[in-house]
């Protein structure tokens, strides 16, 4: 009933999985109903090698996942647990030893408001989420405080999904005019630091922008906005 | 059929204005989000309907609809995934009064926010003069249909007998089909925006 | 649900492109988002739409009884509530101080103003009169959310039309719609709000700030008047000092704001009415401005440092105006996209902190010679007016004109504004300019 890419509404029967060994996985937005499997979501019905079927869904409310890099804000730095504001329905916890380092006597140097890379360490639906900003071998990998100087701002999750993937040129079209760095969490928040607020503006205004863009128009329209950016300033 | 208009509130998590010829609708969702600690649900998520007039304060009219409303939404959505937690409806009103206005806004703004639902709905509103072209008789009668149109709300005054409303059925049946028809490509025209830039 | 909260990472970036002179939608400093006026159906319904920011007005009005003190009058009751729909955060029902505060301004700058005539609304003296009541809602929160109401609620005020009466004895029969025309309200003129921003202790100041800045910055200052630059309030909150210049200052930037604001509205309600008297009764209209450049004539620097000098040399004000005025058109031109730049002021941020030491201090020596100030304003007031006059004619000495009305017209006003009794002497004075300029 239901081909790959169509556009799929709560409530279709999907039925015509690609016939395969082995079993089936549902990802989001797909859920078994007794003998039938249905959508629970708008949107487009998805594929993939070699059997993984999940609905691409335009969402803005961040729910957690294990195992996601996200940006959060402390909100308190005091005792052994911090919290922080990940975008989600309750704030998650990140604990003050599950930093680069850290011991006892180390305590880490956070203060409320700062942001904090870090992945997921648990995420259950029923319990509060962890973080922590080490992987197995207590190395960062680039975790941790994120520095000063950047600026942080929200998108659409599927812009932030789409930033992430390994196709999507954006972010190396726009790293090749200017350097910068640049984070893209999967709750949505994007922190970027360039050489100047200026070009940070411009920087952000254009990933804001390019939430309907195809990967082939990128190209121009990282060109263009480069150009009046220069333009403007000389 | 009316007009569409997603993400007119950009705060929002999902929302959705509707505009037929008898009434002009904006609903906002907000969820999962954080829950008071007094409407916590060790299993589900709870849902928040709030229903505002255009003008004045909100009374008993806004409170049965907030409690159609909400009767409706727990048979849909799939509030299980999303233990303890809230998922917030707000309707504001911006013209004259209208169930079926008010909950085809909602389930526009909740698949807006692509909340996880078992089945779409869409409510239509019969009146007797649409059955028979009598005048005199107000009677309406609102029906609340899912996708395979089996009725999940109905909310009726006036006198209705039972074969007028077999036949209100039958009529709210057909006009469902176009609502349907309706929210489909009112989704595709929004999640397509991309391929068509 | 708890407020989303602000990081010290977007903190100190906003305050940091403040001082560069960025701002985060790449708007210049005086510029206001694009504004959208939407009539609805039925009269005296209106919704402002101010970039994100989205208010909704409603105008309704009931018989009722007056007051004893005056039995001629009737009343106009301004309502501001937050929807929860705006935030997550926003409680339903609950009256926040910020709710208070912007109903009070309102009311100060719509009802107080005498903008409506409630002597008007008068049905039977001492017995009935009309009661009117503006439902004002927050439906979208991003920031500015007093301009955005107060455009919304004169809009929806001018739109309503109220039910016709006909008055026989001590019978009073009010008439449906569908029996006599309902009549419109007199309105005497259409105040509106313009909100400015201050940053780094009012080194930097922004018209129409988003939420973010708002939670950034140090205090704001509203100042409501009309398109006859006559100051309906003025409030300025804040933890912040501010030099009388500095007022002045920004009550000149109001000035090019409101004539602009004023020309939205009265498109707007223009073409609504031709839309609704050419057979298109029910169509909702929709009225779309976009105000992308800054009039040139009033705002040639952006920040607050060049005030001093700028008071200083208020009479040779002229020839400073048109050279800023190149200034400012040839920076619209560069700024064709995005952004503007100017990178000889890099360095001007370390001498405008070296200044507002020395300002704060001239503000308290000149607190004290404030009195004798007031005093003289008053005589200089009647003078510069009656010069004022004979250029009334000439359009290109406008923005002088502006200046030289506002100046001393403003003075006793922003001393205690927020003291009633101040706002009756306000009052008097602008109505005693606006009996002038009639009478020529």
């Amino acid at each position: 009933m239901c081909d790959i890419g169509d556009i799929v509404l709560p409530g279709d029967k999907i039925d015509n999985f690609v016939q395969s060994k082995g079993k089936v996985l549902l990802g989001p937005g797909l859920q078994r109903d007794g003998e039938e499997v249905i959508a629970v979501r708008p949107g487009i019905f998805k594929y993939r090698e070699p059997n993984i079927y999940w609905i691409e869904s335009h969402q803005k409310r961040y729910v957690p996942s294990k195992d996601e890099d996200v940006i959060g804000v402390v909100t308190n730095a005091k005792g052994e647990l911090f919290k922080v504001d990940i975008g989600s329905s309750e704030q998650a916890s990140l604990s003050y030893l599950n930093f680069e380092g850290a011991t006892k006597r180390n305590r880490p140097d956070v203060k409320n408001g700062d942001l904090v890379y870090a992945k997921l360490s648990i995420a259950d639906k029923h319990a509060e989420c962890e973080l922590t900003c080490v992987d197995r071998d207590g190395k960062s990998k680039g975790k941790g405080c994120l520095p000063d100087g950047g600026f942080m701002f929200q998108v659409p999750l599927h812009l932030a999904h789409k930033l992430r993937h390994p196709d999507c040129p954006l972010l190396k079209y726009i790293g090749k005019e200017t350097a910068m760095e640049v984070i893209a969490a999967m709750n949505g928040r994007v922190w970027i630091k360039s050489r100047s607020a200026r070009e940070t503006i411009a920087i952000a205004n254009a990933i804001s922008a390019a939430e309907f863009l195809n990967y082939d128009k990128m190209k121009d329209f990282v060109d263009n906005f480069m150009n009046e950016l220069y333009l403007g300033s000389s | 059929m009316g007009i569409c208009e997603f993400g007119v509130i950009t705060k929002a998590d999902g929302s959705a204005r509707y505009i037929t010829d008898k009434s002009d609708a904006i609903c906002a969702v907000y969820g999962p989000i954080e829950v008071k600690l007094s409407k916590e649900l060790i299993d589900r998520s709870s849902i928040e309907v709030q229903v505002y007039p255009k003008s004045g304060n909100t009374g008993p009219p806004e409170r049965l609809v907030e409690t159609i409303i909400r009767t409706t939404l727990d048979s849909v959505v799939l509030t299980k995934y999303y233990p303890r937690s809230a998922i917030s409806v707000i309707v504001q009103l911006k013209h004259d009064f209208d169930l079926s206005c008010v909950l085809n806004s909602v389930c526009l703004a909740l698949l807006d926010a692509a909340i996880p639902m078992k089945t779409m709905f869409s409510a239509i509103s019969v009146s007797k003069s649409d059955l028979d072209n009598s005048c005199l008789n107000d009677s309406t009668m609102n029906f609340v249909l899912d996708r395979n149109y089996k009725v999940l709300t109905s909310y009726s005054n006036g006198i209705w007998k039972e074969d007028e409303l077999k036949l209100a059925l039958t009529f709210a049946t057909k006009k469902a089909e176009s609502i349907f028809e309706f929210y489909k490509s009112s989704i595709e025209r929004k999640l397509l925006k991309e391929e068509r830039s | 649900m708890k407020e989303t909260p602000l990081s010290n990472c977007e903190r100190n970036f906003i305050l940091k492109a403040i001082e560069n002179k960025e701002r985060l939608d790449g708007r210049q400093s005086y510029d206001y988002r694009r504004i959208k006026l939407e009539f609805g159906i039925d009269r005296g319904c209106c919704t402002v739409e101010l970039g994100e920011t989205i208010v909704m007005a409603k105008v309704s009005c009931e018989v009722g009884q007056p007051k004893q003190t005056r039995p001629t009058e009737g009343f106009l009751y301004i309502n501001v509530e937050f929807s929860p729909m705006a935030e997550a955060h926003f409680e339903p029902g609950k009256q926040t101080e910020q709710a208070n505060e912007m109903a009070r301004v309102l009311e100060r700058c719509l009802r107080d103003s005498r903008a409506v005539d409630l002597e008007s609304l008068c049905i039977m003296a001492g017995a009935k009169v009309w009661k009117l009541r503006v439902d004002i809602k927050i439906l979208n929160y991003d920031g500015n959310t007093i301009d955005a109401s107060a455009l919304c609620s004169i809009a929806a005020l001018s739109h309503f039309r109220r039910p016709d009466i006909t008055v026989s004895g001590e019978e009073v029969t009010i008439h449906s719609v569908d029996e006599k025309d309902p009549i419109p309200l007199s309105i005497h003129h259409l105040p509106l709000c313009v909100t400015i921003a201050f940053f780094h202790q009012g080194t930097y100041c922004l018209t129409d700030p988003i939420s973010r800045e708002e939670k950034v910055m140090d205090g704001k200052m509203i100042i409501g008047m009309n398109k006859h630059r006559e100051i309906c309030t003025l409030q300025m909150t804040g933890n912040m000092l501010l030099n009388k210049e500095q007022v002045l200052r920004c009550t000149n930037i109001a000035t090019v704001k409101i004539v602009e604001l004023n020309d939205v509205l009265q498109n707007a309600l223009s073409a609504d009415e031709e839309a609704r008297s050419s057979g298109k009764p029910y169509g909702t209209y929709v009225a779309d401005f976009r105000k992308v450049t800054v009039k040139a004539a009033e705002s040639p620097t952006h920040s607050m440092s060049e005030i001093e000098e700028e008071a200083r040399s208020m009479q040779l004000d002229s020839d400073r105006m048109e050279e800023s005025e190149e200034e400012v058109v040839e920076n619209v031109v560069k700024n064709s996209w995005l952004l503007r730049i100017k990178e000889s002021k890099a360095n001007e941020a370390q001498k405008v902190k070296d200044t507002i030491c020395s300002e704060i201090d001239e503000f308290l020596t000149t607190q004290r010679e404030m009195s004798d100030l007031q005093q003289q304003s008053i005589v200089n007031n009647s003078s510069k007016n009656n010069g004022a006059k004979g250029q009334d004619q000439d359009a290109k000495t406008d923005t002088k004109r502006k200046r030289n009305q506002n100046r001393p017209k403003k003075k006793p006003d922003t001393q205690s504004t927020a003291k009633g009794e101040s706002l009756d002497s306000a009052t008097s004075q602008t109505k005693k300019s606006k009996g002038k300029r009639k009478g020529k």
